[in-house]
Order: structure tokens, then C-alpha cells, then sequence
């Protein structure tokens, strides 16, 4: 049943191969996997190489990944020492060489059909912890790379399939829960393993030939059809500009700018020139970060199905000098990369293409992971580790309300259930809910935000990054912003800002801060911006607002005019 | 007589088996007024009246379309304190990467209509804060006035103790004995706050329709009737009633139990069941005659329904699946279908966009004077729209109904290895048996894609849905969350349950004459720290569970780990066993193929091929190219396939 002969519409059946083998990937991780992030969170990517590293297919994972496995590829391959053998497997994290942070750690392994190399699985997955100085990794105080964990260049595990034993024990002396990151770790490899099964499936279908044809089919397909839509954008350029809050001993704020062009070629330039250099604070962006940045909130922007592979990536020229804060070096931390940062970054991008597309303008999101872990021991000794992240409020567009309790673009993770939390740590939760009057009052409204109130039931060490606690997220054409995040404690009865709880200098970057049995933490995802005047939004939108509990009375009555009309 | 029917999207498909052992097929349209119409017409249509009639087992879309269309009742839910807004967070997932510009699916139930009471049961079933009866009075009264036609109630931990939902529901029928109640831990008492709100408010608002659509059926038959639920097994009337959620994907269950009983009349063990009609095309495994459940599938995208399910795929691949070319320049066939109206170009009814039906008859698979005659098919209309979408490729018609054939195809491959990687096994191992209206045109070119050497279209293949209904078995089950290390099994503490589980199950099955009761109990077990469990039966020493557990790991995952073993749930399936029916071999009142040609041209393979009655192949068989005939029915057999028949059913087996 082999064809040698590849023709258009068969390349086009390839390509799809190429495209669900990415996908049965990450259903092998899932079923397989340990940890909360990879099974409900789902906080992995995976992705497929060719030989040179050229991105063929990603899966639609975390949108911060997305730029970033190309940069890991074009690392390993450059790192790794010797021939490539089957079986090899190399693990990767380097922030400043295609890394986002430590955590999210890269499985690169060498695909083999018919005894050649031809190509890379690869699965980027955020291990439960990689060492450093807090649990799970978010110290908002770290000052230097190295307080952060444990870095993995391109480090070999597996040597033609055999593993390397004191790697291996390098590895997992270095991290807590060693236990759940070698079973994710197990996972990532037997996605990297299904997908050279069945690159070799289609290799022996057929042919070598049908394969390189399917590659190519996939990138000029991509590359086609991001060229379309990128004509939509005008030939002139757009700038703008946002700010990191602050860090943990009270600088900033900081501000990253943009200014964003197509060419005539069609290629897309991102320069962040003039952006804030970078801090000696967990509030980097790594330059993987940044390209996924630009990348996501392009796709967003003009053609959100858009198979994502070189073909894009190609086009798409993200210039950043070396040093600034979306491309940092040694030492900067860069742990929060992956929350704050490049969610801010993408914010920066789409806010100058909602000037170039304004039929397409979205509003701000309150754009950050509110990063927190709690860690600690059990009466039994036993250890335990929580990690904390939320969906808030996003931005209203041109069209239609925000989303209220949804990720930003950069991204994406399912709610892990309250009750599975209390019965597998010492905390218990007193709410999950939306944030009456949190979202940005608009023509559009911008979505809620969400609350989460965690009893903690054992002394526990709480640890987080997060960003605009002070600030809005911003709306647009005359709409209000959204409202912003925040920590909050509740001792004895009283509720007040972590920050002022503890005397720090941010309200959202602390490590290691010893909660007491009976505390509530609460955790308070912004609100998205809203879009265009409030008084100009349907009179029928707002009373179901009202009724809903979505907006206040006040809000209603000062800010959308509802009421007025009734009056003589 | 008995009778199996199953009313789908568009007929009522129903066969009749009576004393003599003959079935009888019958087809109706339906009206769109209720069940009884289409299923008296159909009846008729099979030489029968509901007099007749002694055993009714019925299938039904009814709460499938209620449930996606959003068009059940009002519901009110009642919740605890601080979660009100579960059901609207949802999994806070989207799904696609990158977007911005789209509404997450509304709750289905409104904020102003979610209120919250106090009350607090803890995580071991205790009770650290009482219900106030007055405050959920008032609650319930608040809901009455504003119009509510039924009400869920769904508590924080009520898995682990439901005392309080039920102390709420009490108060609810006081105050409205004729307007339905729904405990989330009724329908789902499984850990998960989200799962349970929303399966209980989906079940919920499909309750009123349900209770009026089993009336009204009881009224025109008379006889004991059974509903087909999701995990292919039978209920009675007023348990489909009141859990009617567990009745959201009887659709295609009752296809896939008549393919396994067609599996077991070939002996084979493992098979790919390809089910295409004209929108989309389910696909299912069964792995030593087994079947697969899933505990929870998707109403719409991140809106979940926990109640067992047959692990059915869906894909966008039917006869009206359309043809285009999309911003990059590619063939894309499907999604979107044209429906029945307008309806592939060539039924004349005003489509103009190629659709797979198109294709087929422009190739030769179909003729023009197919479907019974009841519709004459326009192969000018199908080769023109074809051409049309053929000058944006450069190909002719001819070609670009080829390209569509092979994309759909593809598409159907592409899902049947997600289903088989999802549960670790190579498709080349399994038979494929295709039936719906579609599925013997495009089963061996699905075949060949996945280098799968034998292919079955089973006997009354077009409706074979309403062949499952008449033999399925019932099933009952309770599902509880354990969470305790593997050896409590087979303990005085968890038997305990599980005997609890099985009454539960027993009293839903009261005052319904169910011969041959079963009990099954099963667990889902996991390695301590994972998320996913695997489902394994409690069978034999509890002490060999874990050991059984670790092969299943091994087996699918390729790994063995050295962990304490952990039960998630335990449940207990009560199965009532109802005598098979010989599916291959009944003697069966059919109507005649067309018999029109003999011959074909079958541009498909560019030759002028055979076509030949099913029953007229032969004991040897003929070799592809060719077409066979039954009823209305053709299946495609290509060169290097041959088909025979064995035990009644229609066999293409690799001769290449």
C-alpha cells in the first residue's frame, strides 16, 4: 500500500499527520503523568523538529512556551556532544539560551525512521519544583539566577537509551519532590517516544521522501497563511507601552515599550528598544518569553488557528538589545518570566495592534499568573507543597463583553478542584468565586475577576510572584479599566494586605512568609478593561449586570447612566 | 413481538422481532412533535401496530439536542456558601491557545438564579457547620418567585456526606411538590465541586421534557418499556426520567453494543467500530469484546456531564461533510455539513457546495437512482459544484472528488488513532466494522489508511442502532468516592459500601421485572500521587487488585512503579441479562437492493466494475474492484480486498 509519489493533496493528508501526532503527544502526558500541573493544569507543551530544528507542529499548549521550544532545539543542538543516537534524551532550562524559567523543563529527543536522524520530539513541562530558595520555585526575592534552581543547559540523560544513572541522581538531589517530577519526567519521554512511532509509521507508509514532502507541506502552508493575514495589517508602525510594577524591595516601576512594523516582505518586527534594562529581581522577561509574546499576540490578533510552526516563527523578527528587561543575562532572575513578565509583554503587543486593527482592539487582562505555593510539613513529617495560580478578569473587545474567570492569552491551565485540594493538603477552602464590580465598566465590559479564600491548617511558608496590584488593567476608547490583583491575609478576624501584614516593600513578590494554622489567604484575581464609553452600553446589558450582581448599584447608576433615561 | 427503536436526528429507525424469529425493519421521518408519531409510522412501516407489541427498548436524541440546543427548564441551583460562582468559573481553560475575541459558554444556570446557604461538611463527611432550614426556605421560595421550573442542589464535599442535600431537597418538594429536584450527589457523588454542579443542573433542566416524552410514549405503547442510556445499558421509564443526564450519548451506544455482538459472532476480539452517517461519524473501541466506558464526556467545551458514557469519539466526517479550500490554501472537508437541508448538491434542494455524497456519486459509489428511489440524485449538480472547487486546486471534478474522499478518510483514520492511543493499542491489531449510512463507502479506504486488514459491514448495517436496542442488557450503577489505600478491599468496612452502592442501585430498578440480576464491582485505582485512575472489576482475591493494577499500568504505559496503590471510587453495576438475537443469521423482512445495474463505472478506480447483492456473493466470494448492494445500502470494495460473507455479515479482507 506504500506510494512513493507524494502529490499536493497527499502532502496536505501528511501534514495533518504531523499536526495529531503533536496532539497524541500530549494525550500520552496526560495519561500518563504525576503532578497536579501536568494532569489538570496541563502546563506542558509539546512539540516536532525536523532535523536542522525547525519547528513542524506544536500542540496548542501554554502560550508562553510557544516561541520557546525552537530556542531550546537550536540550544541542545548546539550544546550536544556527539553524533545523535537513538535513544538520546537531553533535559533543558537555560533562561537565557531558549529557556522561559528553570521549571519548565525541555525533553529533547532525537526521532530515528529507517536508521537516519530526521528529526526532535520534544515536551516542555513545569516540573513541581527545581530547587532554589522556596518550594515550587516562586520567590518573589530571589536577586540572582542561581537562587532559583537548579539549571539545566543541556544536560544528557538517556545515552542511546540508556540512562545515566549519576545524572539521574544529580538531577534529583538537587529538587524537592523528586517523586512527582521523575514520574512527569517519565511522561514527557513517552510522549517524545509515541511521536517517533509514529513519525516512523508514516516514514515506512510513505517513504522518506512523503515525509520531507509532509514537512514542507506543513511550514509553507503556515507561512502562507500567516502572510494573509498579516496583509490586514496597515504599512505603518504602532509603539506601545506598559510597565513591570515593582520588585520586592520597592523599585520601580519599569517600563517596556514596543514599536511594531510589517515589512514589506510581510515579516513583523517587534523592537523593544528603549524597554526598562533588566532587574536584579524575578520581573525578566527571557527572550524565549518575549517571542512567545509577540508570537501569541500576533496569532491572537490575525488567525487564532493558525497551525504554529517555522513557517511563522520565520517571519516574525523580535528584536530586544541584550541586558534590557525582555532579554535579560546572567544574573538576572527570571523565575517569574513565565506569570508576570510575559504576560505584560503581550500586553505591550496587543495594545499596539489594537491601534493598527482597531475592529480587532482588545482591552487589557489582568495579566498575571498570581503565583503563589505553600509549602511545608505535616504533623507526620510529611512534606507538602501547594502551588496557587487563577484565572481573572479578561479584556472586553470590539464586540463583546471580557471573559470573566479566563487565562490571558499567554496561559492556559484548567482549574485544579477545591475539594481534591483539601483532601490532598492541610488547607481548606472557604470561597472560589467571581469579584462583584471587578470588571472594567465599558460600552464592553471587561470581565471579572476571581477570589480565592485558602484556610491553611499547618504552618505553611507562602511564597509568590504577581504583578499590578497597584495598577489597572487598562481599557480602551473611553471604557474604565479593570480592577487590580492582590494578596490578602485574614488573621483573627481581620483582613488586610499581605504586604501590610508582614511590612513588606511590594504588595506581590515575598518568599518563604510563615503563615499560622487558622490564617486565610486570599488570593484576588483583577478584572479585564472594558471597551468604549459605559453609557453608550445596552440598557438591557446592564440590568442583567445588575441583576446578575456583576456591577454595584452605584456602578450602575454613576458610571453607566442606568436610570437616567426613566428620569423626566 | 419485541421491538428496538431508536429515534435519531433526522428517522425513527425500528425493527421488529417476532415469535417466528423474523425481523422486520421499518424507517419513518420524523415529525418533530414527540416520540410517538415517528415511532407509530415506523412501526407500521415494519407490517406491526402497537398492540402488537410486548418489549419496547428505546434509544433517543431527545436529551442530546435538549442539552446542546440549551433548551431544557429553568433551573435554580442552591449551593453553599462561597461556591455560587463554580458553575460559571468552569475549568477557566480555553480552547485555543491564542484567542481573545469569543465568549466562554454561559452558565446554565443565570448568577441571580445560583443562591448560597450556610452549612459546612468537611472533607471526612463531618459536620462542622448545620444547615439552616429557614435560610434555605427562604431560598427556595426566592427561586419560586422568580420562576423556576426545578431545582439542583449542589453542596460543597456533599460527596463525602449528602445529608445536607437531601435536608435541602426535603424543604424544596414541601414548598413545590410538583416541581423537580435534583441532588447533584443523586447523578455524580463523586470529589469534584465543579463536575457535580454541572452535571446535576444539566440533569435538572432536562427533567420536565424527559417526564413529558416517557408520558406520552407510554401512552402509545403500552408494553414494558427500557431506555437506552449512555453506557449502553437499559432503564426503566422513570429512572430515564429522573436521571435523564445519563441519557445525553444513548445515541450512538446502541450502535456499538450490536457491533460487539456482531465481534462476537465473527470471534473477533478486538475492534474499531466506525459509525458515519450524514454529519459526523462516531468511532469507538472494544478491546476483548469489551467495551470501554468514560466517566465524563463534554456537553459543549468545558461544560462536563460526569455519568457514564461508552468512550465514543466524534469527528465531523458524514455524507454531507462539505468541501473547501481554507486560508492557506488547503482541502478541508468538514466540519460543516450541508445537512439534509439544503443538503449535498446533488439532491437538487438548492445546495451548490460539493459535500462527500457529492463525491461519491460523481466517483461511481453511488448511482443516481440509489436511496431507496425515494430521492432521484443530480450528478450534473454534484460534478458541477465539484468543478467549481476543483479550479481553485486546478484538478477536475473527478480528481477533486477523489481529494475529498481521501481527506475525509484521513480524518476518520486520524480519530480512530487518537482513540487507540488514548487507551495504548495499535489500530493494525483490531477489525474495523463500519455501518450508518456511509459506512461501507468509505470503510475500506478508513482500512487501508491504518494498514487494517479486516473489515465488517454487519448485517442490517443502516440500522444497526435499533438491532442494539432490542438485546441490551440493563444497567444500573452507584458510584461512590473512596479514596483509601487498595488492601481496605475486600474489608468489612468497604464491603460495607459496596452493599450500600448496591442497594442504591436496586431500589432504581424497583417494581421492574429484571431477570438474571448481576452485581459487578469495580474500582478506579491509581498510584498515590497520580491524577488518573485506571477502572479495573473487583474480582476474585482482593489481595491480587494491586498486582492487576500495576500489569494494567505496565501494559498501557509502559511502566511500573514503585508506589502504594490508591482507590479513587468504587462502584456497582447491577446488570439484568436479556437474550441475544443472532444479528448474521435472523431471517430478516428487508426490501430488495435496486438491483438496477449490474455493472458500474466506478471512477473511484477509474474501471467499470461488478455490483452485486450482498446475499449473491457466494460462499467463495468475489475479489475488488466492486460494489456490494443491501437495501439501501453500498459498500466499496477495492482492488486487493475481497469480499465474502461469514455468519450473515459482509467481510472485505486483505488479500493483498
Amino acid at each position: 500500500m506504500s506510494t512513493v509519489q507524494t502529490d499536493a493533496f497527499t502532502a496536505e493528508i501528511l501534514r495533518s499527520y504531523l499536526v495529531n501526532t503533536v496532539k497524541e503527544m500530549v494525550i500520552t502526558t496526560t495519561r500518563t503523568a504525576y503532578s497536579t500541573c501536568f494532569c489538570h493544569g496541563e502546563d506542558f507543551t509539546c512539540g516536532i523538529f525536523d532535523a536542522d530544528g525547525r519547528m513542524i507542529a506544536q500542540d496548542q499548549g501554554v502560550g508562553v512556551h510557544a516561541g520557546g521550544l525552537e530556542g531550546a532545539i537550536a540550544s541542545v543542538i548546539r550544546q550536544a556532544t556527539g553524533p545523535w543516537k537513538p535513544g538520546d534524551v537531553y533535559l533543558h532550562n537555560d533562561p537565557y539560551d531558549g529557556g522561559t524559567h528553570q521549571a519548565d523543563v525541555c525533553v529533547v529527543r532525537p526521532i530515528f525512521a529507517e536508521g537516519r536522524h530526521v528529526g526532535f520530539a520534544t515536551n516542555r513541562g513545569h516540573w513541581s519544583d527545581v530547587g532554589g530558595m522556596a518550594p515550587g520555585g516562586w520567590s518573589g526575592v530571589a536577586q540572582d539566577i542561581v537562587q532559583e534552581g537548579l539549571l539545566l543547559p543541556a544536560v544528557q540523560l538517556y545515552d542511546a537509551g540508556v540512562l545515566r544513572e549519576d545524572v539521574r541522581r544529580m538531577v534529583l538531589r538537587n529538587v524537592r519532590m523528586k517523586h512527582q517530577c521523575w514520574g512527569d519526567l517519565q511522561a514527557q519521554i513517552a510522549s517524545a517516544i509515541a511521536a517517533e512511532r509514529r513519525i516512523q509509521a508514516l516514514v515506512e507508509r510513505n517513504g522518506m521522501a512523503g515525509y520531507e514532502a509532509a514537512i514542507e507541506a506543513a511550514i509553507s502552508y503556515s507561512r502562507r497563511r500567516f502572510l494573509t493575514a498579516a496583509e490586514r495589517l496597515p504599512a505603518r508602525a504602532a509603539e506601545a507601552e506598559d510597565v513591570m510594577e515593582d520588585t520586592a524591595t520597592g523599585e520601580g516601576p519599569f517600563p517596556i515599550r514596543v514599536r511594531l512594523e510589517r515589512q514589506a516582505d510581510g515579516t513583523v518586527v517587534a523592537d523593544f528598544a528603549g524597554t526598562s534594562p533588566q532587574a536584579l529581581a524575578p520581573i525578566n522577561c527571557t527572550y524565549a518569553s518575549t517571542r512567545a509574546a509577540v508570537i501569541g499576540s500576533l496569532i491572537t490578533m490575525l488567525d487564532p488557528d493558525l497551525p504554529l510552526n517555522a513557517g511563522v516563527t520565520q517571519l516574525i523578527d523580535v528584536r530586544a538589545p541584550l541586558g534590557c528587561m525582555v532579554n535579560p543575562e546572567y544574573p538576572a532572575p527570571c523565575f517569574g518570566t513565565t506569570a508576570d513578565p510575559a504576560a505584560r509583554t503581550a500586553e505591550v503587543v496587543l495594545r499596539a495592534l489594537s491601534e493598527l486593527l482597531p475592529d480587532r482592539a482588545v482591552a487589557g487582562s489582568y495579566s498575571t499568573g498570581q503565583n503563589a505555593t505553600g509549602g511545608g510539613q505535616r504533623a507526620d513529617g510529611q512534606e507538602f507543597l501547594w502551588y496557587s495560580y487563577q484565572a481573572g478578569g479578561c479584556g472586553a473587545f470590539e464586540g463583546g463583553d471580557g471573559n470573566s474567570a479566563m487565562w490571558h492569552i499567554m496561559a492556559n491551565s484548567k482549574n485544579e478542584s477545591c475539594e481534591a485540594w483539601e483532601a490532598r493538603y492541610p488547607i481548606r477552602y472557604r470561597a472560589f468565586a467571581l469579584r462583584e464590580g471587578s470588571g472594567g465598566a465599558g460600552k464592553w465590559r471587561g470581565g471579572l475577576g476571581t477570589e480565592r479564600r485558602i484556610e491553611v491548617e499547618a504552618p505553611t511558608r507562602l511564597s509568590a510572584i504577581s504583578g499590578h496590584h497597584d495598577l489597572e488593567a487598562h481599557g480602551l476608547a473611553g471604557a474604565r479599566g479593570g480592577a487590580p490583583n492582590g494578596f490578602e491575609l485574614e488573621r483573627d478576624g481581620e483582613q488586610r494586605r499581605i504586604q501590610h501584614v508582614y511590612g513588606l516593600a511590594s504588595p506581590s513578590k515575598f518568599a518563604n512568609l510563615p503563615l499560622q494554622a487558622g490564617d486565610v489567604f486570599v488570593s484576588l484575581q483583577g478584572g479585564g478593561g472594558g471597551v468604549g464609553d459605559p453609557r453608550e452600553r445596552d440598557r438591557a446589558a446592564v440590568a442583567a449586570d445588575l441583576a446578575a450582581g456583576y456591577i454595584t448599584p452605584e456602578e450602575a447608576r454613576d458610571v453607566y447612566g442606568y436610570g437616567e433615561e426613566q428620569q423626566p | 413481538m419485541k421491538v428496538g427503536c431508536d429515534v435519531g436526528g433526522t428517522f425513527t429507525d425500528l425493527v421488529a422481532l417476532g415469535d417466528d424469529g423474523v425481523m422486520r425493519l421499518g424507517k419513518a421521518l420524523n415529525s418533530g412533535t414527540g416520540p410517538a408519531e415517528g415511532t407509530l409510522t415506523a412501526l407500521r412501516a415494519a407490517g406491526a401496530s402497537a398492540e402488537d407489541v410486548t418489549e419496547f427498548s428505546h434509544g433517543t436524541t431527545t436529551v442530546t439536542n435538549l442539552l446542546i440546543e440549551r433548551t431544557g427548564a429553568a433551573v435554580g441551583l442552591i449551593t453553599t456558601r462561597g461556591f455560587r460562582d463554580i458553575l460559571e468559573i468552569q475549568y477557566s481553560f480555553r480552547e485555543r491557545t491564542f484567542a481573545a475575541h469569543y465568549r466562554k459558554e454561559p452558565a446554565l444556570v443565570p448568577r441571580h438564579l445560583r443562591l448560597e446557604v450556610g452549612g459546612r461538611i468537611e472533607r471526612d463527611g463531618s459536620e462542622s457547620e448545620p444547615l439552616d432550614r429557614d435560610e434555605v426556605a427562604a431560598a427556595c421560595r426566592a427561586l419560586l418567585d422568580a420562576g423556576v421550573e426545578c431545582l439542583a442542589v449542589s453542596l460543597y464535599n456533599a460527596y463525602a456526606n449528602p445529608g445536607h442535600e437531601r435536608a435541602v431537597a426535603e424543604v424544596w418538594r414541601e414548598l413545590a411538590p410538583d416541581r423537580p429536584v435534583t441532588c447533584a450527589t443523586d447523578v455524580d457523588a463523586r470529589m469534584g465541586e465543579y463536575e457535580r454542579v454541572s452535571t446535576a443542573t444539566l440533569n435538572a433542566s432536562a427533567v420536565p421534557a424527559m417526564r413529558a416524552y416517557a408520558d406520552e410514549l407510554r401512552e402509545a405503547i403500552g408494553a414494558p418499556t427500557l431506555y437506552m442510556h449512555s453506557a449502553g445499558g437499559v432503564v426503566t421509564p422513570p429512572d430515564a426520567a429522573e436521571r435523564p443526564i445519563q441519557l445525553a450519548l444513548s445515541g450512538p451506544a446502541a450502535g456499538v453494543l450490536a457491533a460487539r455482538q456482531v465481534a462476537r459472532e465473527l470471534g473477533i476480539a478486538d475492534v474499531i467500530t466506525l459509525d458515519m452517517g450524514g454529519t459526523s461519524c462516531d468511532v469507538c473501541l472494544i478491546r476483548d469484546g469489551e467495551l470501554r466506558e468514560r466517566d465524563t464526556f463534554d456537553v459543549a467545551f468545558g461544560v462536563p456531564a460526569r455519568t457514564r458514557s461508552i468512550d465514543i469519539s466524534t469527528v465531523g466526517a458524514g455524507g454531507g461533510s462539505i468541501g473547501w479550500m481554507d486560508s492557506g490554501g488547503a482541502l478541508q472537508v468538514g466540519p460543516r455539513s450541508a445537512g439534509a437541508l439544503p443538503g449535498p448538491a446533488c439532491y437538487g434542494r438548492g445546495g451548490t457546495e460539493p459535500t462527500v455524497t457529492d463525491a461519491n456519486l460523481v466517483l461511481g459509489v453511488l448511482s443516481a437512482g440509489l436511496l431507496g428511489g425515494s430521492l432521484e440524485l443530480d450528478a450534473a449538480a454534484a460534478e458541477a459544484a465539484l468543478a467549481r472547487l476543483g479550479e481553485q486546486f486546478g484538478v477536475d471534478a473527478v480528481e477533486m472528488a477523489k481529494a475529498m474522499r481521501a481527506i475525509v478518510n484521513a480524518n476518520m483514520a486520524q480519530a480512530v488513532r487518537q482513540v487507540t492511543v488514548r487507551h495504548g493499542i495499535d489500530p493494525r491489531t483490531c477489525a474495523l466494522v463500519a455501518f450508518g449510512g456511509a459506512g461501507g463507502q468509505h470503510a475500506a479506504g478508513v482500512a487501508d489508511e491504518l494498514d487494517i486488514a479486516t473489515v465488517v459491514i454487519p448485517a442490517h448495517s443502516s440500522v444497526l442502532s435499533a438491532v442494539g436496542l432490542l438485546t441490551a442488557d440493563v444497567r444500573v450503577s452507584e458510584t461512590r468516592t473512596l479514596l483509601t489505600p487498595v488492601e481496605m478491599i475486600g474489608t468489612p468496612e468497604v464491603d460495607a459500601v459496596f452493599e450500600e452502592l448496591r442497594s442504591e442501585a436496586a431500589a432504581r430498578l424497583a417494581g421492574t421485572d429484571v431477570p438474571d440480576l448481576l452485581t459487578e464491582r469495580w474500582v478506579g485505582l491509581r498510584y498515590a500521587d497520580q491524577w488518573h485512575e485506571l477502572p479495573l472489576p473487583v474480582a476474585g482475591d482482593p489481595a491480587s487488585l494491586a498486582e492487576r493494577f500495576e500489569a494494567e499500568h505496565e501494559r498501557r504505559f509502559g511502566t511500573r512503579l514503585a508506589d502504594p496503590v490508591q482507590v479513587v471510587d468504587g462502584w456497582v453495576t447491577l446488570v439484568g441479562l436479556r437474550p441475544d438475537v443472532a444479528i448474521g443469521t435472523a431471517a430478516a423482512a428487508e426490501a430488495p437492493p435496486s438491483g438496477a445495474d449490474a455493472t458500474r463505472e466506478l471512477r473511484l478506480f477509474g474501471a467499470e466494475v461488478p455490483v452485486v447483492a450482498r446475499d449473491g456473493l457466494g460462499a467463495a466470494g468475489q475479489a475488488g474492484p466492486l460494489l456490494v448492494e443491501e437495501g439501501s445500502t453500498v459498500t466499496v470494495v477495492p482492488p486487493g480486498r475481497r469480499a465474502v460473507l461469514r455468519a450473515g455479515h459482509l467481510l472485505l479482507e486483505d488479500v493483498a
